[in-house]
């Protein structure tokens, strides 16, 4: 062995540890960088020499910087990431919604029912009364507007879900094409897993897209993410496939994956952000067409009952709210009849027209809408549909609650486990750092004293 | 055995987690103590919700129920003192025809009676016109209408009106005054029959006269007795409707308003773990070994 090779052997020690020193710094600079995994350096000691019988070794070679990760892990995690933001996605959106539900408050639905009623119940002592006459037509617009309040901000609330769709389909599209960028860059880095930032930045904008939109991931040995949604590969290497948004024959939206010439509807396949909106959409959808299926039972067969009766002048009755054209729409048009509104005497609660002012007998007939069953295909009351709407509203959306908790709770779990194997610990980068220095120290001795073998060496010559 | 890895922003991870599960049930319990409430949407209680709104709406209706009870029981009582002033006014009537049916009796005191009996046909006529509150209790359900004219002839009708009480109860609260003053017995023919009777010095004729105003005093107390029972009725609907509203409001307090105490030692349970997390987080970043290097 010569002098000048335990030079190099100090070299090349220098510049191990120099490169531990780097890693470490890097460590401790992302240590709160999203998505980073702490890194290491990799060394292997190197070929050893044979110089006659005797074998030396020659030093420590740097063989790369990987990460700590666990592929199963970063798997399981983007695919609880996407079901987390899922359940989140759908609880904010189902809460939007409830919101319109004041049922707790005195303006609710089952309040203004009630109040319709209890004023028909009230005329029952005096049919005649003007007071008592204006107090029914009051709760009657009372209700009308309820009803109309809740369906139109259900449809806002449906609109406002439907605003966001669009920028949201074009974020994706953005990630998958940054995936699939990334994938190209990574395969170009080599067989070893490519460049570990790169890695941990591509890994991350999976998990993005098991968010926004339920994808799901598989990692190659060679560093290398294959993205799928719904059983179709969105990226695949360096391909992306696109999504799209269009409306179906109902003008629900529907988004779409790009396959060859065409487009598959993804359904009920999508989850994410962009999956749990969709659903809480058509939850809230449903809601609005119970609405609009209520309001027009109400004013239909409320009017029928009231056109049967006679009013105050002996009239044979009119409309008691404006009637609906369809049962779309009947909801947020619900209102009572304006003629009627401007004349309660108009207001038929007789059984003829030679009755008498405390002839009642068709207020007794709109009074049994209070419990009787005309509603959903004459099976239920009308008190029994809104309260069962409103327990649905509220079971719904609870239930969304404990969803999006648990889903949480899993995601935390995940998360923690991803932080242990993964995470970056000041503490043990500092002793790292004392580790490498100690080791940049010592390889400085080697090749100082190397150095001054040497020159006592030149010194003899 | 293996060992999990602790890193300190693992432990800032799961303090950071802690702390915002501690703030939403934080914020739950300090609405529930501003509202009042336990409920203040429906997702709070979606099933303790639809038993709210069964008790709400029960509770609101005992409430119109016991209203119109009251009001019925005023307008009863209105008719029953009517019927009382009819049965006075049979009384006085029969004294006369008894004391004018002798043969002893002169003419000029029949007259004099017959006169007294004439004021007894108004008399009736004004009871059976009673009205109350702008309404004739005795003109069946055409009640803006005096169910009487002058010639005692009815201009009501026969529908009796009825005011509900009760999910399915109803009270009477007017009368057919037909019926009432001109069913079996007509009343004020009885009278003008006495009258007329007096007014010709008749003895014999004043005598029959008794036999209707007989029957028409039994009548009026079978209308009084029925008047009665609808009173019953009413004052029955009205103490079950302010009991039940009563009862059924102590029941929908407890299961929609919050109560105070519980909620407020809840509160304080909370901030203490709050805080607890918060301290825990201070300590954690004092030192780390970078600092002593």
């Amino acid at each position: 062995m010569s002098l000048l090779n335990a030079l190099d052997l100090g070299r090349k020690a220098l510049a191990a540890a120099s490169a531990g020193i780097d890693v470490t710094s890097n460590n401790v600079g992302n240590s709160t960088t999203v998505g980073y995994s702490r890194q290491s350096v990799a060394t292997q000691a190197s070929d050893p020499l044979r110089k006659g019988a005797v074998w030396f070794g020659q030093g420590v070679d740097v063989t790369g910087v990987v990460r700590s990760t666990d592929r199963l892990l970063g798997m399981r995690l983007v695919e609880a990431a996407g079901t987390e933001s899922h359940a989140r996605a759908r609880l904010d959106s189902l809460r939007l919604a409830e919101t319109w539900f004041d049922e707790t408050g005195a303006t609710g639905l089952a309040e203004a029912w009630d109040e319709l009623f209890d004023a028909f119940s009230s005329l029952t002592a005096d049919p005649s009364d003007a007071s008592l006459r204006r107090g029914a037509l009051d709760a009657g617009s009372a209700l009308a507007r309820t009803v109309s309040r809740t369906a139109v901000g259900l449809s806002r609330t449906i609109d406002d879900l439907d605003a966001g769709l669009e920028s949201r389909v074009d974020e994706v599209n953005a990630l998958l094409t940054e995936v699939a960028a990334l994938n190209e860059s990574i395969g170009r880095g080599g067989v070893s897993g490519g460049p570990a930032d790169l890695l941990d930045r591509r890994d991350q904008l999976v998990r993005e897209l098991g968010e926004s939109v339920g994808a799901t991931v598989e990692f190659a040995a060679d560093g290398q993410a294959t993205v799928f949604l719904g059983g179709h590969a969105v990226v695949s290497g360096g391909a992306a496939r696109e999504l799209s948004l269009s409306e179906d024959d109902a003008g629900d939206p529907v988004v779409s994956v790009s396959m060859g010439n065409g487009a598959v509807p993804l359904g009920a396949d999508l989850g994410g952000t962009l999956g749990g909106t969709l659903d809480a959409r058509a939850t809230t959808s449903g809601w609005l067409d119970q609405l609009d299926q209520f309001a027009y039972d109400l004013a239909t067969q409320l009017n029928a009952q009231h056109a049967a009766g006679f009013d105050a002048t002996g009239a044979a009755g009119g409309d008691f709210f404006a009637p609906p054209s369809a049962v779309a729409g009947a909801a947020a048009a619900l209102a009572l009849d304006a003629t009627l509104a401007a004349d309660p005497d108009l207001l038929a609660l007789g059984g003829s027209a030679t009755g008498g002012v405390g002839d009642d007998t068709n207020l007794l007939a709109l009074i049994d809408f209070r419990d009787g069953a005309y509603f959903d295909g004459a099976t239920r009351s009308g008190l029994d549909l809104v309260s069962n709407l409103v327990s649905e509203v509220g079971s719904a959306v609870a239930s969304a609650e404990a969803d999006a908790d648990d889903r949480a709770a899993a995601l935390d779990d995940l998360d923690a486990m991803r932080t242990a194997i993964s995470g970056v610990d000041p503490d043990e980068e500092a002793l790292k750092l004392i580790e490498f220095q100690s080791a940049y120290k010592a390889a400085s001795q080697v090749i100082t004293a190397a150095s001054e073998l040497l020159q006592s060496l030149l010194a003899i010559g | 055995m293996s060992l999990i890895r602790a890193t300190r922003f693992g432990l800032f991870e799961l303090l950071r987690d802690r702390a915002r599960v501690q703030q939403s049930d934080l914020r739950a319990a300090q609405e529930r103590a501003l509202t009042g409430l336990r409920i203040n949407r429906p997702s709070d209680a979606p099933t303790a919700l639809s038993e709210v709104h069964r008790l709400d709406a029960t509770v609101r209706s005992q409430q119109v129920f016991a209203g119109n009870a009251g009001g019925a029981g005023d307008l009863l009582a209105v008719a029953d003192s009517a019927l009382s002033s009819v049965a006075d006014i049979l009384v006085r009537a029969r004294e006369i025809a008894v004391a004018m049916a002798g043969d002893t009796v002169g003419g000029d005191s029949r007259a004099v009676a017959a006169v007294e009996v004439r004021g007894l046909y108004e008399a009736l006529r004004d009871a059976a016109n009673t009205e109350f509150g702008g309404r004739y209790l005795f003109s069946g359900t055409a009640w803006d209408t005096a169910p009487f004219d002058d010639t005692g002839v009815y201009q009501g009708n026969t529908d009796e009106p009825a005011v509900q009480v009760g999910g399915d109860h109803w009270v009477t609260n007017g009368f057919d005054g037909s019926a009432v003053f001109a069913g079996t017995v007509d009343i004020f023919a009885a009278l003008d029959t006495l009258a007329t009777a007096l007014e010709s010095d008749d003895p014999d004729s004043v005598s029959s006269a008794l036999g209707d105003l007989d029957a028409g005093t039994d009548q009026i107390s079978s209308w009084r007795a029925r008047v009665g029972t609808e009173q019953v009725l009413a004052e029955d609907a009205q103490a079950v409707a302010e009991n039940l509203s009563s009862i059924l409001s102590e029941r929908l307090a407890d299961l929609a308003e919050a109560d105070p105490t519980e909620t407020y030692l809840e509160i304080s349970e909370l901030q203490g773990a709050y805080e607890a997390t918060l301290r825990l987080a201070s300590t954690s970043t004092r030192q780390t070994l970078f600092d002593l290097l």
